[in-house]
């Protein structure tokens, strides 16, 4: 028998629980590595309540309680919905186009300082704009030329009209 | 009173701020009408644009994109059935059944005429009760404008997604984000990573637009857009008749004050408050099977009630600091870029700033009216004609542009990406991206009257011996801890069984 869309959106909630409390665990875990592993006057301060240690360590024990109950919900959803796996493909196929947007992005800075900010930012408005593109029945070299003349366009502004230093 | 006729008439004699505020409602109602994009990424595409004018340009500028956005999301919904904001997600249920019938015109119409009155009645009732709330904030002190901060967050963290855990633990990680940088009493850097960048702290403009506008646009472009869908034939601007709007009138009151109280609520917004209002007047009506089928007062009531969402968010922002909704975490990000830090102070310190703002609002409702009514069908035709692949490639090069203009530098425009991601990472887990803001908006808030009051009192014990600070915990607690156990105690039950 096919799961129901009901059984699904359950499944995608149970998924949900599990992946955002251990996320919540591993970073409150993390940064009260970096918090307690700071040296000197963080801790020495503390002495002195309230000292600057306090917030960030009710607000880690909070992070890892919350974390905690999520994860806590998570694997009993998990064990009342039964041994079926999830099926991660489509949320991972459907998350590659915004990760690849955010990669473009990430290389605007690296690219401007090698090849100038005019053309970083053409290539990557163009690139931009044939992800966005993909699937449509449109010319991806008319896609591209509109996406970077767009995006160059918007640097232009702001490199000589409002006058920030790209 | 006169004080503020004189800031209105300022602003409407003075071109340059009459200006920004038609070019606000002009961009607020095209990006207001295009599917999914919300008044948030409206706002923070504009944001650059605001960094080197003076405050009141700015809140000219944001205030009219803010006011002609949320009006604006009503178009797709009547035209192709998409809710342009989520403000607009019930007026499509009638709209769109008038506009397939061949009244999208009417449809218009009645939406237009109640968001602009329900703009004008949130805008009155920001202007009656603002300086009555801020004069009585004037005298907290530290333990409660704490519990205050509190009271927010917990609120947040119930409304913003209804999963009482998520909120909770993305507001706990937006406070951590508020707590990053150099302490301002001790100077001892906290959470730096040993870099000299984040010693000052994390931004709130680039963590917005990287939340507000990276993150949405991405989500957009992880869902294929649906190929256009036609827009619905209809006859030019039809306007009612007075004999047909004068029974509107009442379901335009009742759910205008619906929408001012439920805008002022932390978090609550729009979406809550169009549900309401659509209930309401649903229960109310003699034939309630007729709602959904094209009836003029489905349009009514939920654009009468979103429009005045945005009084009533304006309200916790400029009395006491906490931002209303997501687009007054990024108005408040503006006036702590301009130097000043919203609350009761503003009150005292700046009252020719507040009644700018006053004003702003009230020549944006008065350019929305004018603008929205000159626009026939076939300009928001050629608008919802402009291809997805070529918003969103924009929409995100300008978020990065906006935030390297907020200080010209690179740290900012990682801050935005980071955060982008973040934001992503969260919708897509169903963790609400609000309560993350708003955290890293009050972190600093709270953390400097938390420890202003351990310091004065030395006794936490203070909070349950003042009577406001009492109260605002102990609902704070209930807020939080009631659903949360609630629902425990129900599945224990249903298990047991």
């Amino acid at each position: 028998m096919s799961p129901t869309p009901s059984d699904t959106e359950a499944r995608r909630e149970i998924r949900n629980d599990l992946v955002s409390g251990a996320l919540c665990l591993a970073l409150s875990a993390g940064l009260a590595t970096v918090h307690f592993g700071q040296s000197g006057r963080l801790h020495e301060a503390t002495g002195r309540e309230p000292g600057p240690a306090l917030l960030p360590e009710i607000l880690l024990l909070l992070l890892a309680i919350a974390g905690a109950g999520l994860l806590f919900r998570g694997l009993r959803g998990n064990r009342d919905a039964g041994t079926e796996p999830m099926d991660m493909r489509a949320a991972l196929t459907s998350a590659a186009p915004p990760l690849l947007a955010l990669l473009l992005l990430a290389s605007l800075l690296p690219l401007r300082s090698v090849i100038g900010a005019g053309l970083a930012f053409a290539l990557v408005g163009a690139g931009l704009a044939v992800l966005a593109g993909r699937g449509e029945k449109v010319s991806i070299l008319r896609t591209a030329a509109l996406g970077g003349a767009i995006a160059a366009g918007f640097q232009a502004v702001f490199s000589h009209a409002l006058s920030v230093p790209l | 009173m006169i004080d503020l006729l004189a800031a209105m008439l300022a602003s409407l004699t003075d071109p340059v701020l009459l200006g920004l505020s038609f070019a606000g409602v002009v961009l607020g109602l095209v990006f207001g009408a295009l599917p999914g994009v919300s008044s948030t990424m409206a706002l923070a595409v504009v944001l650059p644009f605001t960094y080197g004018m003076e405050t009141p340009a700015a809140m000219m500028l944001m205030l009219a994109v803010f006011f002609a956005s949320v009006y604006a999301g009503s178009v797709s919904a009547i035209l192709l059935n998409i809710p342009g904001t989520p403000g607009a997600m019930f007026t499509l249920l009638d709209g769109h059944a008038m506009a397939r019938k061949g009244q999208a015109a009417q449809a218009m119409a009645y939406a237009l005429i109640a968001s602009i009155l329900g703009g004008v009645v949130g805008w009155v009732l920001l202007v009656a009760l603002a300086p009555v709330i801020a004069a009585y904030a004037l005298n907290f002190g530290s333990p409660e404008y704490a519990a205050v901060v509190f009271f927010g967050l917990a609120l947040v963290a119930y409304a913003s997604s209804g999963d009482t855990l998520r909120g909770l633990a993305a507001g706990v990680i937006g406070l951590l984000v508020g707590v990053v940088g150099r302490d301002k009493v001790t100077d001892v850097p906290r959470f730096t990573f040993g870099t000299a960048d984040l010693q000052g702290g994390i931004d709130i403009i680039p963590l917005a637009i990287g939340v507000f506008g990276i993150a949405e646009a991405l989500n957009m472009l992880s869902r294929r857009q649906d190929a256009a869908t036609a827009v619905p034939a209809s006859s030019g601007p039809t306007w009612p008749s007075w004999r047909a709007l004068m029974p509107e009138l009442p379901t335009v009151l009742r759910s205008s004050a619906i929408g001012t109280f439920v805008g002022a609520i932390p978090a609550a917004g729009s979406a809550v408050a169009v549900a309401l209002a659509y209930a309401v007047e649903k229960r109310l009506s003699k034939r309630p099977e007729t709602f959904g089928t094209g009836l003029p007062r489905g349009v009514v009531a939920p654009e009468a009630a979103n429009n005045a969402c945005v009084g009533g968010a304006l309200i916790p922002m400029m009395t006491l600091g906490i931002p209303g909704d997501s687009i007054t975490a990024v108005l408040i990000g503006v006036l702590l870029l301009h130097g000043l830090r919203p609350g009761p102070g503003l009150f005292e310190s700046q009252p020719d700033l507040i009644l700018t703002i006053y004003a702003a609002l009230f020549v944006a409702i008065v350019l929305t009216a004018l603008v929205a009514a000159t626009l026939g069908i076939s300009v928001y035709r050629r608008i919802l004609a402009i291809p997805h692949r070529l918003l969103l490639s924009a929409v995100l090069v300008l978020c990065v542009l906006g935030a390297f203009s907020v200080r010209n530098a690179t740290v900012d425009v990682w801050v935005a990406i980071f955060f982008g991601g973040v934001g992503f990472a969260f919708l897509r887990l169903g963790i609400p991206v609000l309560p993350l803001a708003f955290g890293a908006v009050l972190g600093p808030l709270l953390e400097d009257n938390l420890r202003r009051t351990l310091m004065i009192h030395g006794d936490p014990w203070v909070f349950f011996e003042r009577p406001i600070s009492l109260v605002l915990v102990v609902v704070s607690l209930a807020v939080l801890l009631v659903p949360t156990v609630t629902s425990a105690i129900l599945n224990l039950r249903r298990e047991r069984q």
